[in-house]
């Protein structure tokens, strides 16, 4: 379903991914490992069409589209989401109300009828207590003095409602503390399957205790330097980073 | 100039004894003045000289029907109203008795004309004083909680000749009594005619525990100047709330008085205002807090579009006696274009040691990280803006309580923003 090849992208003209190339097939689950700065985030933001990041060479497509030339609120109507690392609080919406808009704006796109109040309240019936969701989260505006723990849970939460084709989730396991991260989890693993691609961006090993992935890949100065199954992440741990970095100057993990 | 405008104002004014004391002490006051220029400190931002320029003349009698005055936006917001047209008192639109627990009347001048104190200290006022043709008094029973809130409609009529009216409020709450009164300063036609100025001045006295939600919503033409006051002052654990809604104007000017003058008062106030093409929208408040245990709360946001400007002074005046006052004041400016512009000034002025005392400014643009998340969640585009600027305008809006006020601002905001369908899907 995705297929980026060669991409070189950047901020301001300085390059930051590399020639960085991946294949995500429905169904698949990928995850991106690598130390700080190895362009993870980049990536993330480049496949959602974050404006300051620049494509400069190379393809991205996307079910046969190309991805690169389609407006970020296109991408995510055609079924591509992007669990953000630092959600963005908008005081004045609530949760439940915004994510209705979204879902309107999806199915206008698409050209489908809005959805009913009656089959919206049921929708979030279902997924927030499918995902273990507090319903008080609900009726708060979006992110607006949630804990961390709270907005990546209702990252996950927005996730379930819009039914993404492509996840991509963006370090959704930082700063979260073991319970918060089982729940993160749980809910990736239950939105798992029905042809769905995932690519959990992480630094740490330890989400992928919870989330088994298919492939593992480590990203390093904008490139993928290595890929393999779920094994690779447990070498990760053990040995970190630096063997896979070719950096001189490069000691222990 | 200045002086041409100030006879002008005054032509066919009586002198002599059938004036009042008050009304010829107000009009010796405004003799004794000059109009501010922006050398005048508190008038640094906003220029009077257009102003002074045009000869305004008494606004003329006008008689509307009331389907007329059903069709200006706002009007009718199915509440018992008090309607003056072009200054002028007309019973045929008004149905304020019907009000319960409220009476209203014509002012009485020696009464209820302002303290001459006041008058003295700003030209406007004092003109007002002198000039204000007819006004309405309002009153709730000690006691009496009015359900109802009571509209008073303040509307002009599109002339040939540069027309002015000063429109005179009292609002009087006893003792225990609550009461809603909107004040709205609309226009027939907005776009036709020759401009206009309107120079309302408003007093609210909110007597011991009375509770009192008052509105100022002016929606007027683009070629109108108002230039206006309101001035409250509360006794002991009364509680007071101004909602002050700026939508039209060419020049705008609110001066704002709230004086907690009891032990245990609480002011709230809040402001919301919406700025297009060349539109100058100066606020000017000043919040006394002359006794203890008194809080307020002053929340001033404004969207500016277009070569729009804002202007916002926010004094805060806590006197010796006001041990343990609370005051919070917010001043929020969004900015759509690179030509709008804000200027925001917060006065503290502190004189009591056991105080608490906030405040903050902003002036900005769009955050263009939550647009980027709206996008991501597939509201890309003007309905994310607009999304967005109702977002902000909203903390204001949400506050104000009588339904119909409240759905007609909002369907009056999101008929203005880009797809502001879409982004209404939000709220």
């Amino acid at each position: 379903m995705l297929e980026i090849k060669e991409l070189w992208a950047g901020v301001d003209g300085a390059p930051i991914l590399k020639g960085l190339s991946l294949a995500v097939n429905a169904g698949e689950v990928h995850s991106i490992m690598g130390p700080n700065g190895s362009g993870k985030s980049t990536l993330a933001h480049v496949l959602a069409g974050k404006e300051e990041y620049e494509a400069t060479a190379g393809s991205v497509q996307y079910l046969g589209q190309d991805l690169l030339e389609m407006a970020p609120e296109e991408r995510a109507c055609e079924g591509v989401f992007l669990a953000f690392q630092y959600p963005v609080s908008i005081p004045g919406v609530s949760n439940t109300y915004f994510l209705k808009a979204a879902i309107n704006a999806k199915r206008k796109y698409n050209g489908d009828q809005e959805i009913d109040a009656f089959e919206f309240m049921q929708l979030v019936k279902d997924k927030s207590k499918a995902l273990n969701i507090d319903t008080a989260l609900l009726n708060r505006p979006v992110n607006d003095g949630f804990s961390g723990g709270e907005k990546k849970r209702n990252e996950i939460f927005q996730m379930a409602m819009l039914d993404p084709r492509l996840a991509i989730m963006d370090e959704t396991d930082s700063g979260l503390d073991i319970d918060a991260l089982k729940v993160v989890a749980d809910g990736i693993n239950s939105l798992r399957g029905n042809g769905r691609g995932f690519i959990v961006i992480t630094h740490y090993q330890r989400l992928l205790n919870y989330i088994v992935p298919d492939y593992v890949h480590v990203l390093n100065d904008g490139k993928i330097v290595r890929s393999g199954g779920k094994e690779l992440a447990e070498e990760l741990e053990e040995k970190g980073y630096s063997w896979l970095t070719e950096r001189d100057d490069a000691h222990g993990g | 100039m200045a002086a041409d405008q100030k006879q002008r104002f005054l032509n066919g004014v009586q002198n002599g004894s059938s004036l009042s004391v008050r009304r010829k002490s107000a009009l010796d006051a405004f003799r004794g003045m000059q109009f501010p220029t922006t050398k005048t400190e508190e008038w640094r931002f906003t220029n009077l000289r257009n102003f002074l320029q045009i000869p305004f003349e008494p606004a003329p009698e006008a008689r509307l029907s009331l389907d007329e005055l059903n069709a200006v936006e706002f009007a009718d917001l199915g509440f018992p109203r008090a309607v003056f047209v072009n200054g002028r008192y007309a019973p045929n639109l008004s149905n304020a008795e019907e009000a319960d627990g409220v009476s209203t009347a014509p002012l009485n001048e020696d009464a209820e004309l302002g303290s001459a104190d006041e008058s003295k200290s700003d030209i406007f006022d004092a003109l007002n004083a002198a000039l204000a043709s007819e006004g309405v008094v309002v009153r709730a029973a000690p006691g009496k909680a009015v359900e109802t809130p009571l509209h008073l409609v303040y509307l002009t009529t599109p002339a040939d000749e540069p027309a002015a009216c000063h429109p005179r409020t009292l609002i009087a709450a006893g003792e225990s009594s609550q009461l809603t009164v909107i004040e709205s300063h609309l226009c027939l036609d907005g776009s036709n005619g020759a401009p206009y100025f309107t120079n309302p001045v408003t007093e609210i006295v909110c007597q011991r525990g009375a509770v009192v939600d008052h509105y100022k919503l002016q929606a007027e033409a683009e070629g109108a100047f108002h230039i206006g006051s309101t001035r409250s002052r509360q006794e002991r654990d009364s509680s007071f709330a101004t909602h002050t809604i700026t939508l039209g104007a060419g020049l705008l000017r609110n001066n704002l008085t709230a004086t907690l003058d009891g032990p245990g008062a609480s002011a709230t106030l809040h402001a919301f205002y919406l700025a297009t093409g060349n539109q100058h929208v100066d606020h000017f408040t000043t919040l006394v807090h002359a006794r203890e245990n008194c809080n307020s709360r002053e929340v001033y946001k404004g969207v500016l579009d277009d070569a729009s400007r804002a202007v916002f002074h926010g004094r805060i005046l806590v006197k010796q006696d006001a041990q343990d006052t609370d005051s919070y004041q917010q001043n929020e400016n969004l900015l759509l274009t690179k030509k709008a512009r804000v200027n925001t000034k917060p006065q503290l002025e502190i004189y009591a040691d056991q105080v608490k005392c906030s405040h903050g400014a902003t002036v900005g643009e769009l955050d263009e990280e939550a647009l980027f998340y709206l996008q991501s969640r597939c509201i890309g585009g003007p309905a994310a803006r607009s999304l967005l600027i109702y977002a902000f305008a909203s903390e204001v809006i949400d506050q104000v309580k009588p339904e119909p006020l409240r759905s007609k601002l909002q369907d009056e905001l999101f008929a203005w923003l880009p797809e502001g369908a879409a982004a209404r899907e939000a709220f």
